[in-house]
């Protein structure tokens, strides 16, 4: 846009026009500011701007002057920011995974006595009964402690190694401790899986994440306590029932639905959008809801959001059924 | 623990910096009737071997040992005598890739480890034919 005297917009081009604020909101920064932009050259401000819809949109405002007139160049790079602190937030989830590998590591050394002691205990202490049974319990719970840590292991050491077919049912089993424990004791979860032959090819690193994100905030719509359940299913769309976000196609389906909160339409509305969290700071990123749509979307499937304020919300991924292999393999 | 677990009269070595799981894997081992001896790195390991003049049938080493690894303590311990190993790690997958191990190696055992994953570990390692061994490097 071109500024002239008194900040009046001079002229817009129609970029400027379909950026979807007022104009004159931004002259409003910039006004303030003219001598000081013009004289310093390169100077870029940026600020940030709701649109009509309430989100939060960032521009990036460089000023040069031309025939007595400021021509203003707006750039809008709220998707650059957003990239910018989703790699922060990755860089972070980084750092925690390799603190994470790093302790557990110290568990296992620290398990490994617990666990061989209280069997050689259990042994030693064979001629008294209360002995041998407290001797007992340590081992158990010593021993369940090492399988749990196996378990968290096997997890965070599976490099993603890119799409591959995998079990959709087989693998919510092989998740489904660590999927328990995340749903919490206060949440009923329960597994009504399908066919175990039925694949998809898919990212299975990916895969877990998208679950256990979708099962935390399940959770987290249960605060007291609910019914969580996932569902995989077959599920083929005809012609007549496809549409644009759903084409005809054999899928897959996952459906993780809860007796939570729910979510009111404004809520749901805006639940794509990343960094969008109801949680409170520190608790919820903003990113697994939309993670997990694009990675059913990378997989070439989708994920839709049904949800009703107190009766629940409905989540379901859609996974491209891969052709059932050859009988005689 | 029960009678299933079969025990043995061979010399085993354990190593491993951490005292804890040093002292536990030569409680187990012992208790099942094997003559154990210990070290708390590949350093000590070697000079005890060196001075011993014999070979242990096996070797239990903790892969990441501050000072020598346990692979390069192998190497060593084996260029004075021929000897089983069996690798131990409570590392992740990630860190025991940089070893060079698989994490489906036959010769690792995972920590935490039972009793009987030990012993049945250390019976099968001290079972198989040492021409194997050596074959397999």
């Amino acid at each position: 846009m071109v500024l002239g005297r008194n900040d009046a917009v001079v002229l817009s081009n129609p970029a400027a026009q379909r950026l979807g604020i007022p104009l004159d909101k931004l002259v409003a920064e910039v006004a303030p500011r003219r001598q000081e932009m013009r004289e310093q050259g390169a100077t870029t401000i940026e600020v940030a701007r709701q649109d009509a819809l309430g989100r939060t949109r960032r521009f990036a405002l460089d000023c040069v002057m031309h025939d007595g007139l400021d021509v203003v160049t707006i750039r809008d790079v709220t998707d650059l920011r957003g990239l910018d602190a989703e790699l922060r937030q990755l860089r972070r989830v980084d750092a925690v995974g390799n603190l994470a590998a790093s302790v557990l590591h110290d568990f296992n050394n620290l398990m490994t006595p617990i666990v061989c002691s209280s069997a050689l205990l259990e042994r030693a202490v064979a001629e008294q009964p209360q002995a041998v049974g407290l001797a007992r319990e340590i081992r158990e719970a010593a021993e369940r402690a090492a399988e749990l840590l196996r378990r968290v292991l096997s997890f965070a050491r599976r490099s993603s190694v890119g799409a591959a077919r995998v079990s959709v049912a087989g693998s919510i089993t092989e998740l489904r401790s660590l999927l328990e424990r995340v749903a919490g004791t206060g949440v009923k979860l329960s597994f009504e899986l399908g066919d175990e032959t039925d694949e998809a090819v898919l990212d299975r690193e990916q895969l877990d994440h998208a679950l256990l994100n979708l099962v935390a905030n399940a959770r987290d719509a249960m605060p007291s306590g609910g019914k969580l359940t996932l569902h995989t299913a077959n599920l083929s769309i005809n012609e007549d029932d496809a549409s644009e976000d759903v084409p005809a196609q054999a899928y897959v389906a996952i459906t993780i639905s809860d007796t939570g909160v729910g979510m009111t339409a404004e809520v749901r509305e805006r639940i794509f959008e990343r960094f969008f969290t109801t949680k409170d700071e520190g608790r919820g990123t903003g990113l697994g809801l939309t993670n997990a749509r694009r990675f059913a979307n990378e997989s070439g499937g989708f994920l839709t959001v049904h949800s009703e304020p107190n009766v629940g919300t409905t989540v379901v991924l859609y996974l491209p059924r891969a052709e059932p292999r050859a009988q005689s393999k | 623990m029960n009678a299933e677990v079969i025990g043995g009269n061979e010399s085993v070595l354990v190593v491993d910096d951490d005292p804890l799981v040093r002292s536990a894997v030569v409680a187990v081992l012992e208790s099942h009737g094997y003559r154990v001896l210990d070290a708390a790195s590949g350093e000590e390991a070697l000079a005890f071997l060196e001075a011993r003049g014999k070979a242990v049938d096996l070797l239990v080493v903790d892969i990441v040992l501050s000072g020598m690894n346990g692979r390069e303590l192998a190497r060593r311990a084996q260029s004075i005598h021929p000897t089983k190993v069996l690798y131990t790690s409570g590392h992740t997958a990630g860190v025991l890739e940089c070893h060079g191990f698989d994490e489906d190696d036959k010769k690792l055992l995972r920590k935490a480890f039972t009793p009987r994953a030990l012993c049945a570990k250390v019976r099968a390692m001290l079972d198989e034919p040492a021409l194997v061994i050596a074959a397999c490097g």
